[in-house]
């Protein structure tokens, strides 16, 4: 059931009135409700993988009690084991095929591929209970008695399917405690679902039809078009994830749960590191907190810190998938953030001037563009072939290349959604501050027009 | 609770008002021509599917038509008005009409064919012009974007689709839709290169097209090729792929079901492509055992297609081509009684 469905809708609203006005206002009827309603809405997609979900949840469940319930080495050991199925299921189905690949094509053989259906939202809630058992042990949080909201804090279902990554110190909390209509929080929430609708539906989706064939056919297409794609795919990619993390956050605001915020303008930043500190703000934190600070964090000489910053890198790039191309995303990342973090930073440079801040912008969207090229290629190949035809054409006269239908439109929904963004960037989302009212009739009217023309699309991140 | 609900109904409403003076607007205009009163206009906007036209004009005949023309925009010079006059001599009782559609499918046609059958319209004369590069793809299937009675969807999902299509952003033509709304003046009205006529459906293109004293030269030169030439053997030449798939073995098969059935006379032609391609041997072989001495190979090598001015583009001919053709339709009906 996607978010932009009329299916989506029809099952919030119901759940919405059932929610708040139907069944009794207790914390247990609440989650009970909310636990349904998970599971019907994951199920929806296909029924096969609840089974799934629900032996991951059960394993985190039982292991986070065993871990609370012992001390010392074998609180460790119960933690390694639980990792151990986790990660073993994350990786058999993400990976296993990658490595098949990998060996028939180093070894020459012709090895079968597993015949996988990966369930959605895999990556997403297996990082969640990861992140419970580990917090246990490091006695963070105590572990959660009752199966059915341990169960509810893994498969809610706004962040199911692609995140917010949320934390048990952060939502638990939440749900253990009884849910009351806030009508400034339900406007919050009405708001951001509708511009991240407008994200998706509006921009993401309409930039997608013409960005897919782009990328799919790029030997047909001149350097200047591709530059526009790529361009495109940048904005895409946000919109659509972005647009998710907004409508999930939305709607969770609507049921009197705050989620974790997920991104926050990233294509504004200044570096790498401000841009990691703005994109996927859960998964960065989640990496932080689990994998850069176990390996020493900060406190390690320059080397160690910048051989955890690659580790990290690589096993974020990882994450996305088992492909060559994620991991040169990553290693391009890997390397901006190095470079800044040894070369520029050491330079003082107390104040820049308003011009040399767009510069640095500007600089910044082109690397995290040309990064992205990698992140979108089917394989290597196609990634490299799409380079090569941008730089051995790129000498054409760019005259005439906004005659070219398609490009205009990418360039139009591009520039249009760069000048919103802005104008929200000043209030960091404080939506309030903004005359919404207006930009919401506006986005509105966009959205139903949208979805009147056009067949609704999943998102990018429900692959991962 | 209620002040939130209200400021969302009240929101709601604000913001549905501009779809709903746009959808207002767009069902005055009616830019596909699909409310019944508007089924004789002739084409206005390049956007309007020809096939989805000439079944609306079908269904307001006055169901005299016993005479019809199947095929692509190829066969669009395969003029219904040359048939009358060429093929049966101004017979009055005869009414051929154009029943063609934008990469016309076998699937298509018979579903035409089925369709005109429900409507208990006569099917006197058929004709039925294949293209080697898109009359068989494989599934069979009608376009989607034909009329609802030849297409099979719903009539709801159909007039959705037309107002989707009008007012999609993406959509080629949505510039000029956004002046069709406003009633400005755009390049989508009027067929650009050619008009139809409405009796015989027949689309003419524009003479303008003829470019240059060479490609004159061609067109005159033609005139005297004879029509034996093109009525010749198989003879070398590059080949489609295999293509006639199970599912349109059966199409075919029940085509020639229906036609037996109605008493129907017919002849196929198989029309020329600028490339030079020809239908694969065997299925050649395959249409020649279902309907033998029914079919005129007009595609390959030919005296026709050697002559690439006489192309409009890659696909399309000029009529002078299917004047050709025709006069090889009337000297078989004349040698060996197909018709």
């Amino acid at each position: 059931m996607l978010f932009n469905s009329l299916e989506f809708l029809i099952f919030f609203i119901v759940l919405f009135i059932s929610y708040w006005h139907i069944i009794p206002q207790k914390i247990n009827t609440q989650n009970l409700l909310l636990f349904f309603a998970s599971i019907f809405f994951y199920g929806f997609w296909d029924i096969r993988f609840l089974g799934m979900l629900f032996t991951i949840i059960s394993i985190d469940y039982y292991f986070g009690i065993k871990i609370s319930e012992n001390s010392g080495k074998k609180a460790l050991f119960y933690l390694i084991i639980c990792l151990i199925n986790n990660l073993g299921i994350l990786f058999y189905f993400k990976y296993a095929n990658f490595f098949i690949q990998e060996y028939n094509s180093i070894f020459n053989k012709d090895q079968n591929l597993l015949n996988l259906i990966i369930p959605i939202g895999i990556s997403f809630y297996t990082f969640h209970g990861i992140s419970y058992v580990i917090d246990i042990y490091r006695k963070r949080i105590s572990p959660e008695k009752n199966y059915i909201q341990y169960a509810l804090f893994v498969s809610y279902f706004p962040l199911l399917v692609a995140g917010p990554i949320e934390r048990a110190t952060h939502l638990l909390p939440q749900i253990n405690s009884l849910k009351k209509f806030n009508y400034n929080q339900a406007k919050e929430g009405v708001k951001l679902i509708i511009y991240g609708l407008f994200k998706k539906i509006v921009i993401a989706d309409t930039i997608a039809t013409f960005v897919n064939p782009t990328f799919e056919n790029y030997h047909n297409y001149t350097a200047y078009s591709l530059i526009l794609a790529a361009i495109g795919f940048s904005i895409q990619i946000y919109c659509d994830f972005s647009g998710y993390s907004d409508i999930a956050i939305g709607c969770s605001k609507l049921l009197g749960i705050e989620l974790l915020s997920n991104f926050r303008f990233p294509y504004f930043s200044e570096s790498i590191k401000e841009f990691w500190r703005r994109w996927h703000i859960s998964l960065t934190s989640w990496f932080k907190d689990y994998v850069y600070i176990p390996l020493g964090g900060n406190k390690l000489n320059s080397f160690l810190r910048l051989r955890n910053i690659f580790i990290v890198f690589m096993i974020s790039a990882l994450w996305h998938g088992g492909k060559i191309t994620f991991l040169i995303w990553g290693f391009i990342h890997f390397i901006m953030y190095f470079i800044e973090d040894v070369f520029i930073y050491k330079i003082k440079i107390q104040q820049f001037t308003k011009i040399q801040k767009v510069i640095k912008k500007i600089f910044i969207f082109s690397i995290v563009t040309i990064a992205w090229i990698f992140f979108r290629s089917d394989n290597y190949e196609s990634s490299i072939g799409f380079i090569k035809q941008v730089l051995l054409n790129c000498y054409e006269n760019p005259k005439n290349f906004l005659e070219f239908s398609p490009n205009q439109m990418i360039l139009y929904y591009s520039l249009f959604f760069i000048l919103v963004d802005w104008v929200f960037r000043k209030n960091e989302r404080d939506l309030d501050n903004v005359k919404f009212k207006y930009l919401g009739i506006l986005f509105v009217n966009l959205i139903f027009f949208h979805l009147l023309s056009q067949s609704e699309e999943s998102f990018i991140y429900f692959q991962f | 609770m209620l002040r939130f609900y209200k400021k969302i109904f009240i929101g709601f409403i604000i913001s549905i008002i501009p779809v709903l003076l746009i959808v207002i607007r767009y069902l005055i205009i009616d830019p596909y021509n699909d409310l019944p009163i508007h089924y004789q206009k002739d084409i206005t906007y390049i956007f309007q599917s020809l096939g989805d036209q000439t079944t609306k004009k079908i269904l307001s005949s006055q169901k005299k038509i016993n005479c019809f023309i199947f095929g692509s925009s190829k066969s669009l010079s395969f003029k219904a008005i040359d048939c009358k006059k060429k093929l049966f001599k101004n017979n009055k009782t005869l009414h051929p009409y154009h029943y063609a559609n934008w990469g016309e499918s076998i699937g298509g046609i018979y579903k035409k064919l089925l369709f005109l059958n429900s409507e208990n319209l006569q099917l006197k004369y058929i004709f039925i012009l294949l293209d080697g590069n898109l009359s068989f793809r494989g599934n069979g299937n009608a376009h989607d974007f034909d009329h609802y009675m030849i297409s099979g969807i719903s009539p709801i999902s159909y007039y959705y689709k037309h107002f989707s299509e009008f007012i999609n952003p993406t959509s080629y033509y949505f510039n000029e839709n956004i002046r069709i709304l406003l009633n400005q003046k755009n390049d989508a009205s009027y067929y650009f290169r050619c008009h139809f006529d409405t009796k015989f459906n027949d689309l003419y293109y524009n003479k303008k097209l003829i470019k240059n004293k060479n490609q004159k030269k061609q067109l005159s030169k033609i005139k005297n090729i004879l029509v034996k030439e093109l009525l010749r053997n198989r003879g070398k030449s590059n080949y489609f792929k295999r293509q006639i798939s199970t599912n349109e073995k059966n199409i075919l098969k029940k085509i020639k079901m229906l036609l037996t059935k109605s008493n129907t006379k017919y002849i196929f032609i198989l029309t020329p492509i600028k490339n030079r391609f020809k239908l694969n041997n065997y299925d050649y072989e395959y249409l020649e055992k279902l309907f033998p001495n029914k079919i005129i190979d007009a595609s390959g090598n030919n005296l026709l297609t050697e002559k690439n001015l006489l192309f409009i583009d890659n696909i399309h001919y000029f009529s002078i081509i299917n004047e050709k053709i025709m006069d090889s339709v009337k000297t078989k009906m004349k040698n060996e009684k197909v018709l």
